[in-house]
């Protein structure tokens, strides 16, 4: 337990210092949150340095890394220095009683959440099949190229699982090392992280008790409860997208925010957990472009694009392009998982995402009716669609997924589409927590709770 | 070009209100209803997310202090995986020294399996019991490495070779049958 503690300590505040080496200006309930997710990705970032070295990777070398992870993060002290003067000031409390309520409420999911994914071992056949059958011969061997790449019983049979998530594995590796029989606790560390990060940075936008009710929403999405204790990547991946995409929009929208350098890192984090991810960074990206260009500083807005994207294509290229085909034996036969592209088949795939998954209730609650009110409400009555950038990911989200599911037969719709939805969901949210019909509504909200 | 931020930049902040005050109370109230109710009552099927809650969260919660009773990381295994972990632990601890054993197929294997039996899967089989001599079905180059096969009967198995007792070839014939006649 103190080893557990001691890694996530590390990775907390390599993520403190990461944000502050990069410049970022971000309100504490915001940067509290998103710092042990930034950490947890530059400590797997750092596993995988470790495995290219003669060490082999065990509790010394993780430790180390950590370690040496949090030296780095930390360089530029004198800047660093500042910004943890700032982050450690007296805080100026906003707490309100709705909002002990709701996080009464998210408390006891997350108690469970963090229950589950200790108790349950493995249990979707992709991890067991993949991330989680390397991960554990990782532990065995101190290497990531280890004998399930070579034992001639699984030649042949590897499919596309153990290749394509190494945030997943990596963590599975770190949290085994670190005594957890299952590793997968970090899964409920991250849910817990990224849904408070979620609350607050709704709450910087609308009234608890709005932010709370749509926060409760997304955190109880049915599809996505079971997830965040369940090993896959597809959570961890909507995580680290949403949060760049919202980090993106704040850096936009408001003064108190600068953290176009961590929506980068978050980007890479996003790559990193998924491989086709860097697909929808791209296009994502591309389609940002119109909506920052009056908005931003042009100088301002070509840098945040251009770290984004470099940042993201650098850890795709250092997983895919350098470590399977130069380090591993084997590769992920992706070539014979291809079909040439079809405006038919494209237009199957969007119908059948639509019809077996997007118009299911069972699946995503209330979400999907909600955002459907909240653009024509928004159209009708405030005849803008504001904030615009969480609306033009959530267009190249859903169209990147089509454009997957129609060049990767592998990609089932009802599967892999279908888990690709979560990182839709806390940026609707996110979306109705920031248009302007509900930011008014908090603000007589507010107005009446104050008596003004 | 000079940053034009949004006007939604004031957005709520502005005069605070206090933590407690009858309004504050009301707001509070509000909340705490809906936290009872969406988690709680179906509404007559309009509120999806009751179910799910009471079969993700509540579930466990009810159950907690008797499932934290299965305390050894095999046991959790079993109780999660039943089946799909026993038959390749069983294997693993009854096969000898020389044998290479050939997987069956997954359809035969669900003829007496109620769960979808993914230990058949070479990956799921080392996964619970680490790396073995085996065959998978598929792995046709490989099939003439073989000398021991699978025998599955309701609620029994059995690992069975050339010198035995059982008609190899008839075995093997079941195997390919049940993939012509697909899942049960």
């Amino acid at each position: 337990m103190s080893f557990f503690l001691l890694i996530l300590v590390l990775q907390w505040i390599t993520g403190f210092g990461i944000m502050a080496s990069i410049g970022t200006r971000l309100p504490r309930p915001l940067s509290i949150p998103l710092a042990p997710l930034v950490g947890m990705f530059v400590h797997t970032l750092a596993v995988f340095v470790v495995d290219l070295l003669p060490w082999g990777i065990g509790q010394v070398s993780i430790t180390v890394a950590a370690v040496v992870m949090l030296v780095v993060a930390h360089a530029r002290w004198p800047v660093v220095m500042a910004w943890y003067r700032e982050l450690l000031a007296a805080p100026r409390w906003t707490l309100s009683m709705a909002d002990l309520v709701v996080i009464i409420a998210g408390a006891i999911v997350g108690y469970v959440v963090s229950w589950a994914s200790w108790f349950w071992p493995v249990t979707p056949f992709d991890a067991m099949a993949g991330i989680d059958l390397v991960a554990r011969q990782t532990v065995v061997e101190g290497t990531i190229n280890n004998r399930v790449f070579t034992d001639p019983s699984l030649a042949g049979h590897l499919s596309n699982q153990p290749f394509y998530a190494p945030f997943a594995m990596l963590m599975q590796v770190i949290y085994r090392l670190l005594g957890f029989g299952y590793g997968q606790v970090w899964l409920a560390v991250s849910a817990i992280c990224f849904s408070a990060f979620l609350y607050n940075a709704m709450r910087m936008w609308a009234h608890p008790v709005i932010a709370g009710v749509l926060w409760l929403l997304a955190i109880l999405t049915p599809e996505m409860l079971g997830y965040t204790y369940l090993l896959q990547t597809d959570y961890l991946n909507a995580v680290f997208l949403s949060s760049a995409v919202i980090l993106l929009t704040a850096s936009a929208e408001r003064e108190e925010v600068q953290a176009w350098a961590l929506a980068a890192v978050l980007f890479a984090a996003a790559a990193w957990s998924r491989t086709e991810t860097i697909m929808v960074v791209f296009m994502g990206l591309l389609a940002s472009i119109p909506v920052l260009w009056n908005h931003v500083e042009r100088r301002t807005m070509w840098r945040a694009l251009g770290l984004s994207a470099g940042a993201g294509l650098a850890t795709f290229v250092l997983w895919n392009g350098y470590y399977l085909p130069v380090v591993l034996p084997v590769r992920p036969d992706t070539a014979s998982e291809l079909t040439m592209f079809s405006f038919e088949r494209f237009g199957q795939v969007a119908g059948d995402l639509w019809s077996s998954v997007i118009v299911q209730p069972e699946l995503w609650g209330w979400t999907f009716p909600l955002f459907a009110l909240g653009l024509v409400g928004s159209l009708i009555l405030n005849r803008t669609l504001r904030p615009l950038l969480p609306l033009v990911w959530i267009a190249s989200i859903l169209l990147a997924l089509t454009v997957v599911g129609t060049v990767f037969t592998a990609a089932v719709v009802e599967q892999t589409l279908r888990r690709g939805i979560f990182k839709l969901i806390p940026l609707m949210m996110f979306w109705l927590a920031a248009m302007p019909l509900v930011v008014g509504w908090s603000k007589r909200l507010r107005a009446w709770e104050t008596g003004s | 070009m000079a940053p034009q931020r949004s006007s939604l930049a004031a957005s709520t902040a502005g005069s605070r209100p206090t933590f407690f005050s009858v309004r504050a109370v009301i707001l509070a109230a509000v909340m705490l209803a809906f936290v009872t109710v969406l988690p709680r009552y179906d509404l007559g099927g309009w509120n999806p997310y009751a179910a799910s809650y009471q079969s993700r969260i509540e579930f466990y919660a009810d159950r907690m202090d008797s499932l934290v009773r299965v305390s050894t990381w095999r046991q959790r295994l079993f109780l999660r995986h039943v089946g799909n972990y026993e038959i390749p632990m069983w294997i693993a601890t009854h096969r000898r020294a020389t044998d290479v054993i050939q997987l069956p197929p997954r359809s035969y294997a669900a003829r007496y399996l109620q769960a979808d039996p993914i230990w058949t899967d070479p990956r799921i089989f080392t996964y619970f019991a680490d790396f073995q001599p085996i065959v998978a079905w598929t792995d046709l180059p490989r099939r003439p490495l073989a000398n021991t096969w699978v025998a599955l009967e309701p609620g029994g198995i059995a690992l069975v070779r050339r010198d035995g007792t059982t008609d190899i070839d008839s075995l093997l014939q079941e195997y390919q049958r049940s993939e012509v006649g697909g899942l049960p």
